[in-house]
């Protein structure tokens, strides 16, 4: 099959922006996510950094960021789209597995079967600073907590089972206790006792998804639904995951300046310029390998660009079936991706 | 204290509250939703200063297991109302937030979110938790001394708030706090919004509720209404002036219930039958087991109620936290004699206990009994709780709110576009 999912990052580079000049607005991730359904993206994402400031190291540069909370963001333009898949990035260091798994379930109510999560471990000691925390922990333990938090997130969706809430006004019972369950989790970084608060997702859960920076991200990215990651980094990281996980390239594009009909775009360490022909051939040929599934776009200027690769690149990408839009049997975001339509319940026997 | 001529505020809160008010057929599916937007719509049209949101962080249990009777189950409030905040223009946005297993960051910035996609229009209800309980969800479990909720909930709101007046009119600036219970800093980056920092609810009813309230809050959210709550309002008012803050700063608004009709008996008859479904015969045998402390399934729900004692030492596996057998002794004794007095069955005296004091009567008399109040200075305004949602507030809109406006006693029009306006307070920086 030679379709491609394609994705777009709708917060913006910190080095896009200029100093005096506030994060993304809402109504530019609106906008946005709103132009990515009109063009047939499968999904947008949204990153978060959560102070001003990143640390230095190369390669930590965060991609993108929201000043605004994502989870909040793709809740906010839920009601303005209808099939487009919402991811949202959240920075688990620092929080409580109860409270994430409760916000997510909640994007996916209110998105209908849309809701997706980016999981993002903390390597700051700023950011620990912003929770007071004082424990200045290591690395690896802090993604060895950032699984355990993966875990329990998703124990909580599951503790509710499809169909929970019966509301039998006949013999007065609202919720068919049989099928809330508790968690009783008690791990290294974790005690949680369930259940959850909030009825079962409808996608069950919410598509995960990691972004490869470096092999200590492979222990979550083996229970995630969706990696990103930069093309030459995640080309070859399909024998360490589950079968059915989407490989998401990073395509960065950054067209400003080019005169009318010109691409340009970075994947894989080269950078390329063509017209929008040479643009589709790129990616046709990237996803007939097989090493990846697709393509997450992120713009230089996601305000401009955007709209130039709705309105040029698209229709070119429509004739050669490399995306499609939202067809009429699609019930959830999993299901644009490929999975079965919800995902199984670990706590029903 | 006469305040003739002055406008009421007006709030809904969105009903979630174990109750068997489910039963109604014309109650929605509260995951979905199109029952929440139902529901904001309406009370948008009715003016309504703010949509207010409760927290159960726990589904609540009975002998041991989850209660099956009682609406249960919520979303995330400030997740789904930032979803409302699209589809609503006006209305002020108000989750509850508990203080205790929540961090300031956090809160900070998902509030400021809400604020920022609403134009101005989040609020917040602090509440605090104390009990091990609901500890058992989160990292720290159940660690807060009782003493000490209130202590933590003042330095959440501080907190908080020096994190919003940190930023400045060009971008975030340094923030930090220092206190018992939190030693953060660090940058905000979430924009401001044109009302500066959102107002603050609170609803503890207890001496250090009251304290924080006067001293914190700008709503207060009571449970006092009658003569009761003309003696809330006093003490809080007086409290109130002892921090320095002015009256009309923080704005008394206790929960009440309603029942319309176009005659007051037709309207009695709609209060009944609301409290029918409230209290179903399932609940109202729960509810008295929990002073029983036994099973009392086989005792018919509409029959009288049992004439044996409660159970002095019940198992506390399958009754945690049950009262002291005195207080239940006393308590079931208190009960017989009034459900012998007044003839009532076991369903009748449950819904006798749980009523409250709602407001009955045609359109017009109940606009004139809530003038009155307001009027006579026993609050500032009401958070309206309907039966059921997304329809149970079209009524009170569309016939009351006129009624109201037409005493004069009621805006016809939203004048401001924060949440801060609407409640009559300038922007706080």
């Amino acid at each position: 099959m030679n379709h491609v999912f394609l994705g777009v990052e709708i917060g913006e580079p910190e080095s896009a922006r200029p100093a005096a000049r506030p994060g993304p607005a809402a109504s530019d991730c609106a906008r946005a996510a709103k132009l990515a359904e009109r063009g047939s993206l499968a999904f947008v994402t949204l990153g978060e950094v959560l102070t001003s400031r990143s640390d230095s190291a190369p390669g930590r540069q965060p991609l993108c960021q929201s000043r605004l909370n994502p989870v909040a963001t793709l809740a906010h333009v839920a009601p303005q789209t209808t099939s487009i898949g919402l991811v949202a990035t959240a920075t688990v260091s620092y929080l409580e597995p109860f409270h994430v798994s409760k916000a997510l379930a909640t994007l996916d109510h209110v998105s209908s079967g849309r809701a997706g999560w980016c999981v993002q471990v903390s390597r700051s000691a700023e950011e620990a600073q912003l929770f007071g925390d004082r424990s200045a922990r290591d690395l690896p333990s802090r993604y060895e907590e950032a699984v355990e938090f993966v875990e329990v997130v998703s124990r909580l969706w599951d503790s509710w089972e499809d169909g929970a809430e019966i509301r039998d006004a006949a013999t007065g019972r609202f919720l068919d206790r049989a099928r809330i369950r508790a968690v009783n989790h008690q791990g290294r970084y974790f005690q949680v006792k369930g259940p959850g608060i909030v009825p079962r997702p409808p996608q069950g859960h919410p598509v995960t998804a990691v972004r490869i920076t470096s092999d200590e991200d492979l222990p979550l990215a083996a229970r995630a639904d969706m990696v990103f990651g930069r093309l030459e980094r995640i080309a070859g990281t399909r024998p360490r995951l589950r079968g059915e996980t989407r490989i998401i390239a990073d395509l960065f594009v950054d067209c400003r300046g080019l005169p009318a009909g010109q691409w340009a775009w970075e994947a894989g360490g080269a950078a390329q310029i063509g017209d929008v022909r040479a643009f589709a051939d790129f990616l046709e040929a990237r996803a007939r390998t097989g090493l990846v599934d697709g393509f997450r776009l992120v713009f230089a200027d996601v305000t401009t660009e955007l709209s130039r690769f709705v309105d040029e690149a698209v229709p070119e990408l429509r004739t050669r079936r490399l995306v499609s839009p939202w067809g009429p049997g699609c019930r959830s975001f999993r299901e644009r991706l490929g999975l079965p339509h919800t995902a199984p319940n670990s706590l029903v026997p | 204290m006469s305040t003739t001529g002055k406008a009421m505020h007006l709030a809904a809160l969105f009903p979630s509250n174990q109750s068997a008010g489910w039963r109604d057929p014309r109650s929605g599916d509260h995951s979905d939703f199109a029952t929440f937007t139902g529901l904001a719509r309406t009370a948008e049209r009715g003016l309504f200063d703010f949509f207010l949101l409760a927290d159960y962080p726990r589904l609540t249990e009975h002998r041991g297991a989850v209660s099956e009777v009682g609406t249960a189950g919520e979303l995330d409030q400030i997740t789904v109302l930032s979803a409302l905040s699209t589809v609503t223009e006006r209305i002020g946005l108000v989750p509850t937030v508990n203080a205790t297993f929540n961090e300031p960051f956090d809160v900070a910035r998902r509030l400021a979110s809400l604020d920022h996609f609403s134009n101005g229009r989040s609020g917040w209800n602090v509440v605090t938790t104390s009990n091990a309980w609901t500890g058992e969800n989160f990292r720290r479990g159940g660690y807060l001394p009782h003493a000490d909720r209130y202590q933590r909930a003042a330095e959440f709101v501080c907190a908080a708030r020096t994190m919003w007046r940190s930023r400045a009119a060009d971008g975030p600036g340094l923030f930090q706090h220092d206190g018992p219970q939190f030693r953060i800093s660090g940058h905000f980056t979430v924009p401001a919004g044109p009302q500066g920092c959102p107002p603050t609810i609170q609803a503890g009813d207890s001496e250090q509720g009251r304290e924080f309230a006067a001293s914190h809050a700008d709503v207060v959210y009571s449970r006092h209404r009658g003569r009761a709550g003309h003696a809330f309002a006093a003490d809080i008012r007086s409290r109130t002036a002892r921090q320095g803050r002015g009256a009309d700063q923080v704005k008394i608004m206790p929960g009440v219930s309603f029942a319309l009709g176009d005659t007051d008996e037709e309207a009695r008859d709609n209060a009944r039958a609301a409290q029918e479904l409230a209290i179903s015969p399932q609940l109202a045998i729960c509810y008295l087991e929990r002073t029983w402390g036994r099973d009392l399934s086989s005792h018919d729900p509409d029959g009288p109620l049992p004439d044996t004692d409660p159970e002095r030492a019940p198992d506390p596996s399958e009754w945690p936290g049950i009262a002291a057998a005195e207080a239940r002794s006393a308590r079931a004794q208190k009960w017989r004699s009034y459900a012998a007095q007044h003839g009532l069955g076991i369903r009748q005296l449950v819904m006798k206990l749980t009523g409250g004091k709602p407001f009955v009567g045609t359109p017009a008399r109940v606009a004139q009994q809530m003038t009155d109040y307001v009027r006579s200075g026993g609050a500032d305004g009401f958070v309206l709780v309907p039966g059921y949602a997304p329809g149970g507030l079209d009524e009170f809109v569309d016939r009351v709110v006129p009624e109201l406006q037409e005493r004069g006693s009621y805006r016809t029009a939203y004048t401001g576009e924060t949440l801060r306006d609407h409640l009559g307070q300038s922007t706080q920086s």
